[in-house]
């Protein structure tokens, strides 16, 4: 199958300060490096999470995407089509595609506007005017499971998960191919964000959109992705399938996130990967790999040197950047059998 | 790993004992009945979590309890004995001098729980102005706190201001505030919801580690059924303001009750291993706090309501030893009313 | 999640097709807000139906008696002209409130625009356009308007316009800080997330949810404006003889105020009753529209 997003080695970076002050403080580069060199791909009707704690760097990828930020380098291509550089007219076109969802279910929906009205706006924006709108809200809310008098609603009088649902019907309003989804489910209920995913999972099956969910929810990631990447600093530490990383994880940050996820039973026995202290900021990055502060695994090589991706021997979907990648699980029991034959 | 020494057997009087609390807010279309017969204990030197979807009245119990209610609430009935002594029918006075001494509270946002135009040294040392100390002993306790709390390089830091800490480490900063008086009951609001997932769990550990260590209590309100699971000692459940459920946490986790306590847990991705694309869901929606409501609070989305459900409020149920529930099929068991 | 505030509160009036009448409803509720709708009403519908009550041309100096008291003929008695006071009072209101229409409704004009592109545009046309609100700004008030009005000469129209720029922007800046507040708003970058143009942005989606407060406030500054305007009349820096105004006979009042106190209170008191009214339902439309000021509970 065809990506129908590819992302290569992409950068984004934001100013500190003034040039003015830049100047005065005598700061060479008043800039931070927000995303950092960052590659992947998305294939027709697949679901990519990009995972992270906040200040990762995730949400500004996805906004990137949707140009509402600027690229430093690299390349965003949809569909073969390179995005970085379209001036806003001709982007217009392949934001009919290509629709994001942000996080606050009702602050994302202009205030003063009906639901109906917010669900054609997009048939507004991009001049489809041979459609009666009543009828569209109307196919629309009946996608997502809401009653067709919530058209006449506004925004404030919807709970949260509804609101949730009216985001998913607009951003499926003009039959894209990607839905870019930064935290779906924040803000919601558990009993209501399993209602939006199984939405989601039901839509991404019958029209087979791809999905680039951007999310802290290892949860949410498990039970919707295919693939993952997680992230740390602006880099994306680890990508592979979904059920290589939470199996196998090879990066020593991704078992610490894993294994930061507290499970609802008071008896389960956790071998809690715990990792001291807090992402660095931005502004000084660490060198070499810029997990070893925190890193228990770390040497001094870590220190020095930035490590290269490297991907799993019988797996080439799935790779990492670390210079000592933690064991796959087989082959630590092999080691451990050997041991005790021994 | 953890939890390996049973939980203490219950004092004669818990520490904080809820009963019967009802509460009111006043709203242009009428009153909203935020919680109904609420009776919760705290025993002494446990920590107990409340969890519940937005809108059932955990935090609305915190704040009561902490006696931070605005205009607009009425307590209509029950009561809230704390160290034996009724919180709601004290004197205003009486109650701040337990406040920040004897009660503290730590909030979701530790943004907005420090005053962000002081430093931490000036708020530290005014939070133990319930203490006959000098200056500078004060300050020195301040700073053993932080170490204590995890701060790097105390001695230094205490002079900077709530700003130039980090999320974490302000949610570090105001543990140590809330403890620092030695509270015999500690209110946690949501504390690791506005954390990144290795700082909750660090934040749960170092709540953990400083309970055992000065012995307090924590009343911990959570929508995190993960966090509850792993850090308390008894739940309880609310639902539209009310307590379903409640009891020592194996039992709630393993054998729950109510139909809504199960419910919960089974919506919950985490408690899933196997992966799906249908995650399980409760159907329909919260009910609307306005006006009284006839029988089970929860029946109109219950699997199993029968006619009882719809008529006659259920009173508690003992499923186990140390585990009640709010639900007429316990009844129907054979379980014997309390 | 429950937090404390969110539980029992009212969302925010907005804009619902039945808005019109929860707002006349919360009006009636509210018995200042009542008496100042009144009072504009009459105000206002006097002036625009002056020509069909006054008794006599305004101007009209009559040869009869002068600074006579009221009578049957002349109800509110004669001015120092002869002219018909009860006429001129009425006719007088005319010129308040069209210098108070004109002035805040150019000032709310270009305030909006200005204040959007400012919010909205880059930051070194913020920063260009905050020097030159802060310019304006930065002019004493009363020497600003000495200052037109000896360029231009006293009239109407230099007193529109001195009120115009000096009003303008405070509300500029008001619709500025709005806009930043909501430029960054998830909805806003829903929308851009969509394609749709600034313009669309700016019109469908900045525009109705800075317009309200900009209104409330425009409408708490009509006193203001009035009373500055008679106040510019009677100095005689306003409107020019014979043309009736509040603050003209007010003046001429003054002048015979031991002859004939009557017309003190023909020029004084509409220019009460219109302030107040205005302030009354100027606060009014505050209290009912802005959640932060409502006090519902």
């Amino acid at each position: 199958m065809s990506a129908v997003l590819s992302v290569e080695d992409l950068r984004v970076r934001f100013r500190t300060m003034g040039s003015l002050k830049a100047l005065t403080t005598g700061t060479a580069d008043p800039f931070i490096d927000a995303v950092c060199g960052v590659s992947f791909e998305i294939r027709k009707g697949e679901t990519l999470a990009l995972v992270g704690e906040s200040g990762s760097g995730k949400s500004t990828i996805a906004r990137t995407i949707i140009g509402l930020q600027p690229a430093f380098g690299g390349s965003v291509s949809f569909d073969g089509q390179e995005l970085i550089g379209l001036k806003a007219a001709e982007r217009k076109s392949y934001l009919r595609r290509m629709t994001m969802m942000f996080q606050d279910p009702v602050g994302s929906l202009s205030p003063r506007m009906t639901v109906q009205s917010l669900l054609t706006e997009p048939f507004r924006i991009h001049g489809v005017s041979n459609r009666d709108p009543g009828a569209e809200a109307e196919r629309l809310l009946r996608m997502v499971g809401l009653p067709a008098d919530f058209g006449r609603r506004y925004p404030h009088q919807l709970s949260g998960g509804q609101a949730r649902r009216v985001g998913v019907a607009r951003a499926l309003a003009l039959n894209p191919d990607l839905i870019i989804a930064d935290e779906p489910t924040a803000g919601l209920d558990v009993s209501v964000q399993g209602e939006v995913l199984n939405l989601l999972a039901r839509l991404q099956d019958e029209l087979g959109i791809a999905i680039l969910i951007i999310t802290h929810n290892l949860n949410v990631v498990r039970h919707m992705a295919d693939r993952m990447a997680i992230m740390y600093l602006g880099r994306v530490v680890e990508i592979g399938s979904t059920e290589s990383i939470f199996d196998h994880p090879r990066h020593p940050y991704t078992e610490a996130l894993l294994s930061a996820n507290p499970v609802p039973d008071p008896d389960a026995v956790l071998n809690r990967i715990e990792i001291k202290g807090e992402v660095p900021s931005m502004l000084r990055r660490p060198t070499g790999c810029e997990f070893h502060t925190r890193c228990q695994y770390a040497q001094d090589i870590c220190r020095r040197v930035f490590p290269a991706p490297s991907a799993n021997p019988d797996d080439a979907g799935h790779s990492f950047r670390c210079h000592f990648p933690l064991q796959q699980k087989s082959q630590q029991a092999a080691d451990s059998a050997a041991a005790i034959s021994r | 790993m953890r939890r390996e020494d049973p939980t203490p057997p219950m004092s004669a009087h818990p520490l904080l004992e809820v009963r019967n609390l009802n509460l009111d807010f006043g709203s242009p279309r009428g009153r909203v009945h935020a919680l109904r017969n609420v009776s919760l204990d705290v025993p002494t030197g446990q920590i107990v979590g409340i969890v519940g979807e937005s809108g059932s009245g955990k935090s609305t119990l915190a704040y009561t309890v902490m006696g931070l209610l605005p205009e607009n609430a009425q307590v209509t009935a029950g009561s809230i004995v704390f160290e034996r002594r009724d919180l709601l029918t004290l004197t205003a006075q009486a109650r701040r001098s337990l406040m920040g001494d004897r009660l503290s509270m730590i909030f979701q946002d530790p943004m907005t729980a420090l005053n962000p135009v002081r430093t931490i040294e000036s708020q530290m040392i005014d939070i133990q102005h319930h203490e006959q100390r000098g200056r500078s002993e004060k300050r020195a306790r301040a700073i053993d706190m932080l170490k204590r709390v995890g701060i790097p390089d105390p001695q230094s830091r205490i002079g900077n201001y709530p700003h130039q800490f980090s999320g974490g480490m302000r949610q570090r900063i105001c543990i140590a505030m809330a403890l620092l008086v030695r509270p015999s009951l500690l209110i946690a609001d949501e504390p690791t919801t506005a954390l990144d997932a290795t700082l909750e769990v660090q934040i749960i550990h170092l709540l953990k580690d400083l309970q055992r260590e000065i012995g307090c209590s924590i009343l911990f309100v959570s929508h995190h059924l993960g966090v509850v699971a792993e850090l308390c000692d008894r739940v309880a459940v609310m639902y539209a303001g009310e307590v379903v459920e409640q009891g020592a946490v194996r039992d709630i986790f393993h054998t729950p009750g109510h139909p809504y306590t199960r419910a919960l847990l089974e919506c919950d991705p985490g408690r899933i291993k196997q992966r799906t694309r249908n995650l399980p869901t409760i159907p329909g929606e919260v009910p609307s706090m306005l006006g009284s409501k006839k029988g089970c609070i929860f029946h109109p989305r219950c699997p199993h309501a029968f006619d009882r459900c719809v008529y006659e409020t259920p009173g508690e149920y003992r499923v186990a030893a140390d585990q009640v529930a709010r639900c007429h099929l316990l009844d129907r068991a054979g379980m014997v009313a309390t | 999640m429950t937090s404390i505030d969110t539980i029992g509160t009212e969302a925010p009036a907005r804009h619902n097709p039945g808005a019109v009448g929860a707002f006349l409803r919360q009006l009636l509720k509210n018995r200042l807000g009542m008496l100042g709708a009144v009072l504009v009403l009459v105000v206002v519908a006097s002036a625009i139906f002056g020509p069909l009550i006054i008794t006599h041309d305004p101007i009209r100096i009559m040869i009869g008696p002068r600074l006579a008291g009221p009578s049957e003929n002349f109800l509110l008695g004669t001015d120092q002209l002869g002219r018909d006071t009860f006429s001129r009072t009425i006719m007088g209101g005319r010129i308040p409130l069209l210098v108070a229409f004109a002035s805040l409704g150019s000032s709310l004009v270009v305030g909006l625009v200005l204040g959007l592109i400012a919010g909205f545009g880059p930051r070194w046309l913020d920063n260009l356009l905050l020097l030159f609100f802060d310019t304006i700004r930065s002019f004493p008030g009363i020497i600003f308007a000495l200052a037109i009005i000896a360029l231009l000469g006293p009239s109407m129209s230099s007193v529109i316009l001195v009120i115009a720029v000096t009003s303008m922007p405070i509300y500029a800046r008001v619709v500025r800080t709005q806009t930043q507040a909501l430029r960054n708003s998830d909805y806003i970058d829903a929308e851009r997330s969509m394609g749709a143009s600034m313009t669309r942005i700016l019109a469908v989606h900045m525009l109705p949810n800075v317009i309200g407060p900009l209104v409330i406030l425009v409408s708490m500054d009509v006193p203001a404006v009035i009373a500055v305007q008679a106040g510019l009349s009677f100095l005689g820096m306003g409107v020019q003889p014979p043309t009736p105004d509040w603050g003209a006979i007010l003046n001429d009042g003054y002048s015979y105020i031991n002859q004939t106190p009557w017309l003190v209170f023909a020029g004084g008191i509409p220019i009460v009753v219109a302030t107040l009214g205005f302030t009354f339902l100027g606060e009014a439309l505050r209290d009912i529209f802005d959640p932060k000021l409502r006090k519902d509970l």
